[in-house]
């Protein structure tokens, strides 16, 4: 636990030898601030894995839904997404589902993704 | 600070010289990605940990310019990157 506490002072560094998923950073409630996520959909895609799967083998790994248009508006605001990186809605308003699944930015989810992690102090 | 909530910048990092000696590491996982607050030094330092290198060894480069150790990753982006 004090680990964990004292990482989130760090910088953390994500190391891949393939390129990255893209990572959001929304806030999912009004009662917790912005924080990092990837598309539940592009983590799948990666690991080979079905939904069903990956919440059996990781239930800690935490999922969220977010109305797709709440999620497009938060990638929107972000200065350091260019508007391309911002998936468009592939249903037509009105059919398909309205929502889109996001699955928590974390250090044991990058690692099952294959990639490293590092940190460095920011005082150092 | 709660770096772990910032926003993300992802990089992609090309080894500059063509010298093949302790590069491995890094030419194995180019992909890089950080908080939008993380500075230059502290790319550097992460570089010099994995390669096992000082740090004087290793430069950051932007089109062949070294980059100033307290630019932020942020202040990179705007200034090279904005809406490319």
């Amino acid at each position: 636990q004090e680990e964990e506490e004292q990482e989130a002072d760090n910088f953390m560094f994500e190391f891949s030898d393939k390129p990255l998923l893209p990572s959001y950073n929304l806030q999912v409630s009004v009662s917790r601030g912005p924080c990092n996520w990837f598309l539940f959909s592009d983590v799948l895609k990666r690991l080979k894995l079905s939904s069903r799967i990956f919440q059996a083998r990781f239930p800690h790994l935490e999922i969220a839904t977010l109305p797709r248009a709440e999620f497009q508006r938060g990638g929107g605001l972000s200065q350091v997404l260019a508007q391309e990186e911002v998936p468009a809605s592939p249903e037509p308003a009105g059919g398909g589902a309205e929502t889109v699944e996001l699955v928590h930015y974390e250090p044991e989810l990058l690692q099952l993704l294959g990639g490293g992690v590092e940190y460095q102090a920011w005082s150092s | 600070h709660y770096f772990r909530y910032d926003e993300h910048v992802s990089l992609c990092l090309e080894k500059l010289s063509s010298s093949k000696d302790k590069s491995k590491a890094m030419l194995q996982q180019k992909y890089v990605r950080c908080s939008v607050r993380a500075q230059i030094r502290h790319l550097r330092r992460v570089l010099c940990h994995r390669l096992g290198l000082p740090l004087q060894h290793v430069q950051i480069l932007f089109d062949s310019e070294p980059l100033p150790d307290h630019m932020t990753m942020k202040q990179l982006w705007l200034s090279r990157w904005f809406g490319k």
